[in-house]
């Protein structure tokens, strides 16, 4: 079949399309209603998972605190502390956020910039308000079980274990943060050009 | 204003923009997302937020403009989201054009121009997009906040592309 006329005009060809099932969609305002609820739910209901998460680990460890006396109480209970933090952090942070409310008002430069600014920063500083506050607890609960029972070999595969895991989890989103850097470095080098 | 018109007026404004705009959010979508089932669930994220965008619509920008923005920032907040599992995306000036074989038929130089469109990065591809909406350079400078000159130069790059991309099949059956 030869070209249509309107097939080498490239607007006329995008606007003309015939849309598929995908690309049609009407939806009644109680549709979008009952939508928005099952988002805000899906949202409210993914975060108690992040807090329930939280608080298995926090009844976990305070469990321990009742069997345990003296300065055996320390690991547990800078554990439970990192716990907390690290979940105040998430919820400050908005980890399960939906669209931001300003989307009709940030022309889309600012808009991408931004959005890829804020998941830079929070890989870049995962190390700090994700993996450190967890590491006095870990140092304490392997100098506690040092002194109990003397460095063993299975205390040395869980130091050398939990070595790895951290430095793995930073280096992973250190590299992630360093591509979402490169983008960013060039929607500003698009806004210098824009000046 | 009381909730109730607060409520009439999103609700109005978002049946409007529907009406208006509904089929070149479909078409927006499709420039987004190949796989045509994430594709209907983007376009159903994008609905969701215009609906929940319009109880802060003030009437600042043009109703377009405020549509076509919130359809943009949701689908390039989609497309930060799946970047993982695409191809690796390039700017215009990158970008190579396949020309449009001299047989092909509309359904054919449709998804050749999809999957260009497809290739490009989220900034370019709102352009392009804009573009064959058949928004203008001021438009499309609202749209995404880049300038005249800026949006004049990749608009220049876009046609000189889509020519190539449309016209050279038929210039080497010649």
């Amino acid at each position: 079949m030869p070209i249509d006329s309107d097939a080498n005009d490239p607007r006329n060809l995008w606007q003309n399309q015939e849309q598929g099932e995908g690309e049609k969609m009407t939806i009644t305002i109680d549709e979008i209603r009952r939508r928005a609820g099952r988002l805000e739910r899906r949202i409210r209901w993914r975060n108690l998972r992040e807090y329930g998460a939280g608080a298995v680990v926090i009844v976990a460890f305070t469990a321990q605190l009742w069997r345990l006396h003296g300065w055996r109480l320390v690991p547990p209970l800078l554990l439970i502390a990192a716990t907390i933090y690290v979940m105040f952090q998430l919820h400050r942070r908005g980890a399960a956020r939906s669209l931001p409310a300003d989307a009709g008002l940030s022309a889309s430069l600012d808009f991408h910039l931004r959005e890829l600014e804020r998941q830079r920063d929070a890989l870049q500083t995962v190390w700090l308000w994700y993996l450190l506050p967890f590491v006095p607890g870990f140092v304490a609960t392997m100098m506690v079980s040092a002194l109990d029972r003397g460095i063993n070999t299975f205390l040395i595969v869980f130091g050398v274990v939990l070595v790895l895991l951290f430095a793995g989890i930073w280096r992973l989103n250190e590299w992630a943060a360093r591509k979402l850097d490169l983008k960013i470095q060039e929607l500003k080098r698009m806004e210098v050009d824009n000046q | 204003m009381s909730t109730a018109s607060i409520v009439t007026g999103q609700d109005d404004l978002y049946k409007r923009a529907v009406e208006e705009f509904g089929a070149a959010l479909g078409r927006l979508a499709h420039g987004y997302e190949a796989d045509s089932e994430k594709r209907r669930d983007l376009l159903q994220e994008i609905h969701l937020a215009l609906w929940r965008s319009f109880e802060g619509f003030d009437g600042r920008c043009s109703l377009r403009t405020w549509v076509y923005r919130v359809a943009h920032n949701t689908a390039v907040s989609w497309v930060i989201r799946q970047k993982r599992a695409g191809p690796q995306m390039v700017s215009i000036e990158e970008l190579d054009a396949t020309p449009v074989p001299n047989d092909a038929d509309r359904r054919v130089a449709l998804a050749r121009l999809t999957q260009l469109i497809q290739r490009l990065k989220p900034m370019d591809r709102q352009v392009i997009l804009a573009w064959l909406e058949g928004m203008d350079a001021a438009a499309i400078g609202e749209l995404t906040g880049l300038s005249g000159g800026n949006v004049a130069t990749k608009v220049h790059r876009i046609k000189t592309l889509l020519a190539r991309h449309f016209n050279e099949g038929g210039r080497h059956a010649d």
